[in-house]
């Protein structure tokens, strides 16, 4: 059916290679006759087919369920994203880039963690569903015991559980969840005493895995290179948290729960740590309010600000003097971390406190103790 | 049209250019057997990635230039393998082996046969797809220049082999 075009083509092929001359009678303007011959052949030479019947309803099928696969592909590449991501949140906050809005005094009294929503009512072991992508807890405690944690110090000594039976796996980050805090407030010596309480949400037990931390965040004028967070030892200056002792890893049964107790405890008592105001007129007070009230003034007075506090007090006004009012209100945010990763718990925010050391306690089981109230 | 409709989309899409690209795949082809396949896997492909559909307009431009890259033959033939796998259509010689029988017979399509496979795709897309030599470029990812050589000498040697065949 072609041989009549073809033999057209031919006596125009001298043209193709001068496209853009139009020649007459052409389809589309400068084209050769031989292109638009070529043009018709091919449509002439397809325009018998068709589309076979089920070829749409095919598709209709077909594109989501390629859709499915992607996704899946990308959904496991998003679960190592967020494994890793589960460990990066403290980091974060270490990296003091929390603003100063989020922790308020708001929550000094009771608080809260919105991921122990996120994760706490998840099943056991973290069932097949779990978007997190987490390991259940197996013997040998998982890789997620494995992960290196901030600050870790050996708190408590991973021996073999002594008198509790066959040990218990340790607690995978699906299963402590519930996270809880509080806070007293301060004492005549600006010693704050608080917990961390986080349950064993799963209903199996499991071994409160070794390398928890707690972070003390500086906010506002706050110092971070004068605050620390060590362990509590007996003879230390939280007197008032239960001594430290050899009990071994704790095993929480299906719902009990661990507390961390916390103390903190300001470099200079009354002040919460903070710099004396040495010019009053700039900076209006550096310990308004919720310090002992009748000694934060004499304190101020007496002298013994500590060594770095000329500095201290630069921080602070400068920290503050673009607001032109009040300068930032010194804090210290706390929060915890179990080891394995779990949400963190966040903590309560410790008003007017500058410089400091927040002691903890290794992780205790709620049964036999409890910080004092 | 919003991206929450791609069903709608592609039933238009459907309607619009599914006709065309089996006679895009069947002229770049050696099998024309394969290539309602290597048009739905084109449609499946496109489709299955929102960031494609998006834009409409651009959806043609797409699907013609998966056309052109699965009528390869490396990745005709994972498509065959694929189709072996989940049997994804029907033997589709039904309905059609008239118009697909003709189509072997043909002189053109003989003719295409003899072409290297850039002058063929540079052809097919020229004067089949009806792009400009500056959209060929981009489909194929080559420049204006090679378009306008795999064009003309495409265009001679079609030239010898049809009359060869006439």
């Amino acid at each position: 059916m072609t041989n009549p075009h073809a033999s057209d083509d031919s006596h125009d092929m001298d043209q193709q290679n001068s496209p853009h001359l139009p020649p007459s009678g052409e389809p589309l303007a400068g084209e050769t006759a031989d292109e638009a011959a070529l043009r018709a052949l091919m449509h002439s030479a397809v325009q018998g087919l068709q589309a076979s019947p089920e070829a749409l309803d095919h598709l209709r099928r077909a594109i989501p369920a390629r859709r499915q696969r992607r996704r899946q592909a990308l959904v496991g590449a998003a679960a190592a994203l967020l494994l890793v991501g589960a460990a990066v949140p403290a980091l974060i906050r270490a990296a003091g880039t929390t603003d100063g809005s989020s922790a308020t005094a708001a929550s000094v009294s009771d608080s809260h963690t919105d991921s122990p929503d996120a994760t706490g009512h998840t099943l056991p072991g973290g069932g097949p569903g779990d978007p997190s992508g987490h390991v259940p807890p197996g013997p040998g405690g998982g890789p997620s015991a494995q992960r290196p944690t901030v600050g870790d110090t050996p708190t408590t000594v991973p021996t073999t559980v002594t008198g509790t039976g066959a040990p218990a796996p340790d607690c995978s980050s699906a299963q402590l969840g519930q996270g809880a805090s509080g806070a007293d407030a301060p004492d005549s010596n600006g010693r704050v005493y608080g917990w961390f309480r986080v349950s064993n949400v799963s209903d199996a037990a499991c071994t409160v895995p070794s390398g928890g931390v707690v972070q003390a965040v500086a906010q506002g004028g706050a110092d971070p290179t004068r605050i620390q967070v060590l362990d509590h030892t007996s003879g230390d200056a939280a007197s008032r948290l239960p001594a430290p002792d050899a009990a071994g890893p704790l095993v929480l049964g299906p719902g009990q729960d661990y507390e961390v107790a916390f103390a903190w405890v300001p470099d200079t008592p009354g002040s919460g740590g903070c710099p004396t105001p040495t010019t009053p007129p700039t900076t209006p007070t550096a310990t308004p309010t919720a310090t002992g009230s009748t000694s934060s003034g004499t304190d101020a007075g007496s002298g013994d600000p500590g060594p770095g506090s000329g500095s201290a007090v630069n921080d602070a006004s400068s920290s503050g003097g673009d607001t032109s009012a009040t300068p930032a209100p010194a804090s210290i945010a706390l929060n915890h971390t179990p080891a394995a990763g779990a949400p963190v718990v966040v903590g309560p925010v410790i008003p007017d406190a500058c410089a400091g050391t927040v002691y903890t306690t290794a992780p205790l089981s709620t049964a036999t103790s409890t910080p004092a109230p | 049209m919003a991206v929450g409709t791609t069903v709608d989309h592609l039933t238009e899409t459907y309607r619009a250019h599914y006709r065309s690209l089996l006679g895009l795949a069947a002229l770049l082809l050696d099998d024309t057997a394969s290539c309602e396949d290597v048009v739905q896997e084109a449609f499946i492909r496109v489709h299955s990635a929102r960031s494609r559909v998006r834009d409409p307009e651009k959806t043609l431009a797409y699907l013609r230039q998966t056309v052109v890259n699965l009528s390869r033959s490396a990745l005709r033939r994972r498509i065959l393998g694929l189709k072996l796998l989940s049997k994804p259509m029907p033997d589709m010689a039904s309905a059609e082996e008239g118009a697909y029988e003709l189509l072997e017979r043909d002189q053109l399509k003989a003719a295409m046969r003899t072409l290297q496979r850039r002058q063929r795709e540079v052809l097919v897309l020229r004067y089949f797809a009806d792009m400009t030599e500056a959209q060929v470029a981009e489909t194929l990812g080559i420049s204006l220049g090679s378009v306008k050589a795999y064009g003309s000498r495409g265009l001679a040697a079609l030239r010898v082999a049809m009359e060869a065949t006439a």
